[in-house]
């Protein structure tokens, strides 16, 4: 494994831990960890920034103009935007940086590493061919609701596209390509929640034909409400639907877009 | 595979976190090494680090119990951002100090005044969700009132908000009307309040007030201290204000039987008979008010910090950080506390929503669709909250199911079920509830009405998105009693259908008792989906069958159901003069007297319900229009992607199922959907603006009972403004033109506009 890579690895735990040695006083010690991470410390990420997170809520979502310039080096449109699969943790750090960027509270290392280890398939990143960057990434989980009616329930937890990369459809793109993988492993429906201030979510998921099934008040430690969204994919068991080929929709265009 | 201890010992001893959490244990507690240890420390910094670097890249170990909640709970030691523990607390905090340095003294007034007002807005903050360690737990004076011995101003009223606290609390508690989201009940400091008899406070704060006014009357003082008697008045007020709001707790609430059994829960107090004390109670609310006023006039008159208020932490009574330690692990976070020049005017909105309930409840509880109708307009109210919902509750329902402690509640259920239908059943001539059969079935059914009515009191406390999720609950309830009540109609038949029955059960009413829990269902259901779309729920594109089923369904049915029972109320008043021989005329006319009243309410309702299924056709054929002319997206991944939503939409309705197929299907063929999509948007929009129009019609010319003048002029807002967006469309002149929907006059009926 390469240097760059391990300092990514261990960086924030070597971090913590330094913080951890020198309150035990233990100066020297300190010193010495401290000398170690420096001499792994990666290089910090061209400032990523998230568009929206699913559990918390965010800041504001628009581009500062200050960035705009950054993006005649970078792609100028999503035909330079590769989607990529989870490789390794190399990519946590990357991952953790984008979303953490606007997020009033962090999370802590264990909630990525729960959803990136357990459900990797699920974890999507969007990728600048020009930079090589990481620029948007989704991540989610999957879990049997009903085992005996064999219904299983997507979970989209974390979402977010770099502030220089937004209107480029990255973020829908991901929602889609993430639901897609999800309905081939035998999706029922798709959940998640979104603050109810965050307006580009609720339009990203709404165009992609999410409902709001509740609203959860006081929802985010910092009091804000949030909507549950879902999307599905099945009537609710107790419904007795007509046959398949009897379904039309009221959708006024033959073939039913998104957009 | 290995087991969860194996696992945990693995992962500890390549991450060495035994040790390091001992040295962080020790750094926290200010000791180099814990002494009893027996332990021989190993410094294993070197090799710890050492063998981070042997580790392979993505290695973990996942214990299988450590699920998401754990995942998210979890936070990382000594991040700044993450562990609210970093930060040391003072040693020097809290009373001792403060009593040290003489900051608690009262030489100087206008502090007095602006810490008793800090605690009241602590107080505000407090019922407005926040925790009691973050708001009026930082006041060190409330914490330690039990050192406070000398009858003093701060002392005193320590121990009176620590009573009034206590209250509170198991009003909140006892009430169950609010969920952990509207009311936070952690207490820090349980023992508190069992410092002082709450007789001995009164009789102290009585005396303190009077000392304080005697003091601000004199006359014979030099003009210079005519400010500090100002101030001196003005905390008699604040004095005034908790006592009397105390009281009427008291005289409204059981509270001292609720204290008593919440202490002793093995045994509680024999039922006694607990009626709230109306007229006491607005006296004391009244002079309570009259102090609140005093308060907001006069809060300005304490000392200011050179900043806002922010967390009082300028006061020497206030250490935010007091309660740190007694706060569970989470990110660090400021409590924001409520500044006096809000909190203080809140208090006498507070204290006028109170006052509202001696005045008003004993009118409105003479059945329990009026009390229900009631506890919800009460429970909307913008100053209403978790607190005042629920002395309206232990108001309502002091100890038991007896209403205000007097009629029991299944009584009104059947006097309701007498003035809605006055159904043979209860008619003695008929003879029916001499059977056994029939007898025992309307036993369960009243006392199932019984509680369903008791679940639905108690759902109109929480908060809006709470209160959509219960009323699934209580549509439930009211479908179930709408099978049980047609089991008993059907029981009935049969009996009278024998030789021996008396009358034709089914043409003496032609209405059975069903009917009228349908018709209390689909109030429910109205309440749901006006919920739904005033928590903005409903996306544009659901607005065809979402409309469709609140006008053409919801709506319709209740029309039908209202329609039905006055028929038979209208032909039953007509024939009462033939049993006049049998009852006192006084009752007759009493009789009469609620049924005319009810035939009101029908006719009052059915008009309005006219109305808005004009609207709902409006908003149906405007909404199908937009999707035709591509201004509405509907999203589809399948051709069944609307009808899954439809279908998912109608969950909450499932218990009609047998009463009413709710299907796709049926939204399909009943709307007539095709015939109109074939018929272009032109038509569609020409109908829709016909449809607002008729709506507007009847709201300008016909004569809306008072209950529903104001909702009748918003809806006339939203029926003239979407008259002229449609129109704009309808004409072509606005073909780029996107709209977007905005629920500001109306709940349920958005307003169009161009953008």
């Amino acid at each position: 494994m390469s240097e760059a890579g391990r300092s990514g690895l261990y960086s924030d735990t070597l971090a913590s831990l330094e913080r951890c040695v020198a309150l035990s006083g233990g100066k020297e010690k300190a010193e010495m960890a401290s000398q170690f991470s420096s001499s792994q410390k990666h290089t910090p990420l061209d400032s990523p920034s998230v568009s929206n997170s699913l559990d918390q809520p965010t800041g504001t979502s628009k581009a500062e103009p200050s960035k705009i310039d950054k993006r005649a080096q970078s792609a100028h449109n999503a035909q330079d935007i590769e989607f990529i699969g989870y490789k390794d943790e190399t990519q946590i750090a990357e991952i953790m940086a984008l979303i953490t960027k606007d997020l009033s509270e962090p999370y802590s290392i264990y909630t990525y590493r729960y959803f990136i280890h357990g459900w990797p398939e699920l974890c999507i990143l969007a990728r600048d061919l020009l930079s090589g960057k990481i620029v948007g990434t989704i991540v989610c989980k999957l879990e049997d609701v009903i085992k005996q009616a064999s219904r299983r329930k997507g979970y989209i937890a974390m979402l977010a596209v770099d502030s220089d990369y937004r209107n480029m459809g990255i973020g829908t793109k991901l929602v889609q390509t993430a639901i897609q993988r999800m309905r081939h492993i035998g999706c029922d429906e798709v959940v998640l929640e979104t603050e109810v201030t965050n307006k580009d979510a609720s339009k990203l998921y709404g165009k992609l034909g999410f409902i709001r099934e509740k609203r959860l008040f006081r929802y985010y430690l910092n009091g804000g409400d949030a909507f549950r969204l879902k999307l599905y994919f099945a009537p609710p068991l107790s419904y007795h639907a007509l046959p398949q080929q009897q379904f039309q929709s009221t959708s006024p265009s033959p073939q039913p877009s998104f957009v | 595979m290995a087991s969860d201890d194996e696992v945990v010992k693995e992962v500890e001893k390549r991450l060495g976190t035994l040790a390091i959490r001992e040295e962080i244990g020790a750094s926290s507690s200010g000791t180099s090494r814990p002494e009893r240890s027996r332990e021989k420390w190993v410094d294993i910094t070197d090799e710890f680090f050492e063998s981070c670097q042997g580790l392979e890249l993505g290695e973990l170990a996942i214990a299988p119990n450590f699920s998401m909640f754990e995942a998210m709970s979890a936070i990382e030691l000594m991040d700044p951002k993450m562990d609210v523990g970093l930060v040391r607390t003072r040693p020097d905090l809290g009373f001792a100090k403060c009593r040290r340095e003489g900051a608690l003294s009262l030489n100087y007034l206008p502090e007095t005044l602006a810490t008793l007002d800090a605690t009241l807005s602590a107080l505000v903050t407090w019922l407005e969700g926040g925790s009691l360690a973050q708001t009026l737990y930082t006041n060190v004076l409330l914490v330690n009132a039990n050192l406070v011995n000398k009858v003093d101003i701060l002392g005193t009223f320590g121990h009176a908000m620590n009573q009034l606290i206590y209250y509170i609390n198991n009003i909140i508690t006892t009430a169950s009307v609010s969920e952990e989201e509207d009311f936070n009940v952690t207490n820090p400091y349980p023992c508190i309040p069992f410092q002082k008899d709450y007789k001995v406070i009164r009789i102290e704060l009585e005396a303190i007030e009077a000392s304080l006014e005697s003091e601000a009357k004199m006359t014979n003082c030099a003009d210079d201290d005519a400010a500090e008697r100002l101030v001196m008045g003005s905390i008699a007020a604040r004095l005034a204000f908790v006592r009397t709001l105390t009281q009427a707790i008291i005289n409204l609430t059981p509270i001292h039987t609720i204290i008593l059994d919440n202490i002793d829960k093995a045994n509680p107090t024999p039922v006694a008979t607990f009626r709230p004390n109306l007229r006491h109670t607005t006296e004391d609310l009244q002079t309570c008010l009259k102090n609140a006023v005093v308060m907001a006039d006069t809060w300005h008159l304490g000392s200011r910090s050179e900043r806002d208020d922010e967390d009082f932490a300028w006061l020497p009574a206030f250490e935010p950080d007091l309660n740190r330690r007694k706060l569970p692990a989470t990110f660090p976070r400021k409590a924001e506390m409520i500044p006096r020049k809000r909190a203080i005017p809140y208090l006498v909105e507070m204290v006028q929503m109170l006052l509202r309930l001696p005045m008003e409840v004993p009118d409105a509880v003479s059945e329990p669709g009026s009390m229900i109708a009631y506890v919800r307009e009460y429970s909307e109210a913008k100053f209403s909250t978790a607190f005042t919902r629920s002395v309206l509750q232990l108001m309502l329902f002091p100890l038991d199911d007896h209403v205000l402690g007097k009629r029991a509640l299944s009584d009104l259920c059947v006097d309701s079920l007498k003035n809605a239908l006055a159904p043979p059943l209860l008619d003695t001539d008929t003879g029916l509830l001499g059977d056994p059969g029939i007898k025992n079935m309307w036993s369960l059914m009243v006392s199932n009405m019984t509680k369903a009515f008791l679940l639905i009191s108690q759902v109109f406390g929480s908060n809006l998105p709470r209160q959509r999720e219960k009323l699934v609950h209580s549509i439930s309830d009211f479908c179930i009693l709408e099978m049980d009540a047609d089991d008993l109609d059907k029981q009935c038949l049969r009996f009278c259908s024998g030789s021996s029955a008396p009358l034709n059960y089914n043409m003496q009413g032609g209405l059975h008792l069903g009917t009228f829990f349908i018709s209390e269902t689909l109030r429910l259901m109205r309440l749901y989906l006006e919920s739904s779309f005033q928590q903005e729920l409903i996306a544009p594109y659901e607005y065809t069958y979402m409309y469709w089923f609140y006008g053409d369904i919801v709506m319709k049915w209740l029309c039908s159901g209202n329609d039905r029972a006055y028929s038979y109320l209208a032909n039953g008043l007509s024939s009462t003069g033939s049993k006049k021989g049998k009852t006192s005329v006084t009752k007759v006319s009493n009789k009469d007297s609620r049924k005319k009243t009810k035939l009101r309410e029908y006719k009052a309702e059915n008009a309005f319900l006219m109305i808005e299924m004009a609207i709902c056709d409006g908003m149906f054929r405007a909404a199908l229009a937009l999707q035709l002319m591509g201004k509405i997206i509907v999203p589809m991944w399948e051709a069944n992607s609307e009808e899954l939503r439809f279908a998912h939409r109608m969950v909450p309705f499932k218990q009609l199922q047998p009463l009413c197929d709710l299907n796709y299907a049926r939204y399909r063929r009943d709307s007539r959907l095709d015939s109109l999509v074939s018929g272009g948007h032109s038509q569609l929009l020409s109908d829709a603006v016909e449809a607002f129009d008729m709506a507007r019609i009847q709201l300008e010319q016909g004569q809306l009972s008072d209950r529903y003048v104001a909702k009748g002029n918003s809806l006339l807002k939203v029926c003239k403004n979407n008259i002229v967006v449609l129109r704009l469309f309808s004409s072509g002149r606005m073909p780029n033109s996107r709209i977007h929907f905005e629920f500001t006059e109306s709940p349920a009926y958005p307003m169009m506009r161009l953008q």
